[in-house]
């Protein structure tokens, strides 16, 4: 009888243990991640099923591929965008290196969209600020008088034509800084060299710029969204195939000088910090267009930022206010993902 | 059903249950933390391993502290202290970096709650 119950104990055990075996976990992914610093932020490149004798390579040329937009794109180093803002200093017509022609193309288009709040010919005004170098300003900020200064030069990025490879300038206060585009342009870049080189799925990420390609195995690429006011993930979106995201926040880079806060997102409709908005998320299918739309509805602030969303094709957009309140474009509700315990308060606002 | 027998059931019980969860359950602490320096890779320890670790940068040392299966940066030789302010990090997939003095802390797991963040 004692023998019987034993066994019937060990059966009972045995079949716990079969039907804990059925939940079996997914397979370890191929998946492999770098990150580095370029371009004065971290990048991060994650590959799935990209052959193991393949990753490393990849890494490294797309790792050799921001190196090389960074030193192309640096406002004042002598690189291509360097040598462009030497040039500029006169009115007249001169030769840029081609590499730099597509990029102050697509910043023409999406200043114009955005009604000049994205501005990156307000170098001159970033470099007052200091806001242009890898490490922060500490202030104190710049004198009124020399805000003003700048602001009477109004540089504009419709005060150049662009033919061939031919810049003809009618401003020669115009200085390009392309720090509000020139991350999303080069994440974009990447991913399209990747995918020429056969990457069908990998994820590409500059600080706030982030672009898909493909899935991370049986899922779309889940992005966290980080809160403007403590370090967490607090919502997430769920990228698809080609699409990209980005995000500006006021937390990102800034200075306190005297008890207030300067962050590095100029207006240039004032030469100072939008001050109206926390942060700004918005996904595009190209993250330059993503990149510049975000710090372009950061600038707009509550009231505005419908209407430039609207001109720059931009549907989901998440934007908090300074005073943390929280507007969804019904596009944005439709997909974001709250990761609070509760859903925070929010609003959804209509595009017009 | 005797007492002995309550208690070698409840035993297989909990170690059913004690199995799912080390073993099956899907959490996203991480488990390894991976240091860079001037883009080279030049550590990687277990965030069980509570310790202080030295990392030569750019500027001059950072400070990288393991406590309690979490890990932050406790000094650093650069001037914006962005890299301290930040704190402890304890998910898979975190990563943090001292841009100035050129060092990255990324801690590892299998069970990553986000691919990436968006910041």
């Amino acid at each position: 009888m004692q023998i019987n119950i034993l066994f019937s104990h060990i059966s009972i055990v045995g079949m716990l243990l079969l039907l804990l075996s059925g939940c079996d976990r997914p397979p370890s992914a191929n998946e492999q991640k770098d990150s580095f610093i370029a371009m004065g932020t971290l990048v991060e490149i994650d590959l799935y099923d990209v052959k193991n004798n393949e990753q490393a390579r990849l890494l490294d040329l797309a790792h050799k591929d921001f190196d090389y937009l960074d030193y192309a794109l640096h406002p004042w180093r002598a690189g291509s965008l360097g040598r462009v803002n030497q040039m500029m200093t006169a009115a007249g017509e001169f030769s840029a290196n081609p590499v730099i022609i597509p990029i102050l193309q697509q910043a023409q288009t999406l200043s114009r969209q955005s009604d000049g709040l994205f501005n990156p010919a307000i170098g001159h005004m970033i470099r007052l600020w200091g806001f242009q170098n890898d490490e922060l300003p500490k202030g104190p900020p710049p004198e009124d008088s020399k805000i003003k200064q700048l602001l009477a030069q109004k540089p504009s990025m419709q005060d150049f034509v662009i033919k061939g490879v031919r810049i003809a300038n009618n401003n020669e206060h115009v200085r390009f800084d392309l720090g509000a585009i020139g991350k999303g342009y080069a994440v974009e870049k990447v991913a399209e060299h990747l995918r020429t080189l056969g990457v069908t799925n990998a994820l590409i990420g500059a600080a706030g710029d982030i672009k898909a390609i493909g899935r991370h195995g049986d899922r779309p690429w889940k992005i966290g969204i980080q809160h403007p006011r403590n370090k967490t993930a607090f919502a997430s979106i769920q990228l698809q195939n080609n699409e990209a995201v980005s995000t500006s926040g006021d937390y990102e880079r800034f200075y306190d000088y005297n008890g207030k806060r300067y962050n590095h997102i100029l207006d240039p409709r004032t030469g100072y910090p939008a001050n109206h908005t926390a942060s700004v998320t918005v996904i595009h299918t190209n993250a330059a267009t993503a990149d510049a739309a975000a710090t372009a509805l950061f600038i707009a602030g509550p009231k505005l930022w419908p209407k430039i969303a609207k001109q720059m094709g931009i549907t989901d957009v998440l934007f908090i206010g300074i005073d943390a309140k929280i507007a969804l474009s019904p596009g944005m509700r439709d997909r974001i993902h709250f990761e609070t315990e509760s859903a925070p308060a929010f609003e959804v606002t209509p595009l017009p | 059903m005797t007492l002995a027998d309550r208690i070698v059931l409840l035993f297989a019980a909990a170690l059913i249950i004690g199995l799912y969860v080390t073993l099956w359950s899907r959490h996203d602490a991480g488990t390894m933390v991976r240091i860079k320096s001037n883009q080279q890779l030049v550590n990687t320890v277990s965030l069980n391993d509570s310790q202080e670790i030295h990392i030569a940068g750019a500027l001059g040392d950072s400070i990288i502290e393991i406590k309690d299966h979490q890990v932050r940066f406790r000094s650093s030789p650069c001037n914006n202290k962005t890299c301290i302010l930040h704190g402890w990090m304890h998910q898979a997939g975190e990563v943090m970096a001292c841009l100035p003095n050129q060092v990255i802390v990324e801690v590892l797991g299998d069970n990553k709650k986000f691919d990436a963040i968006s910041f």
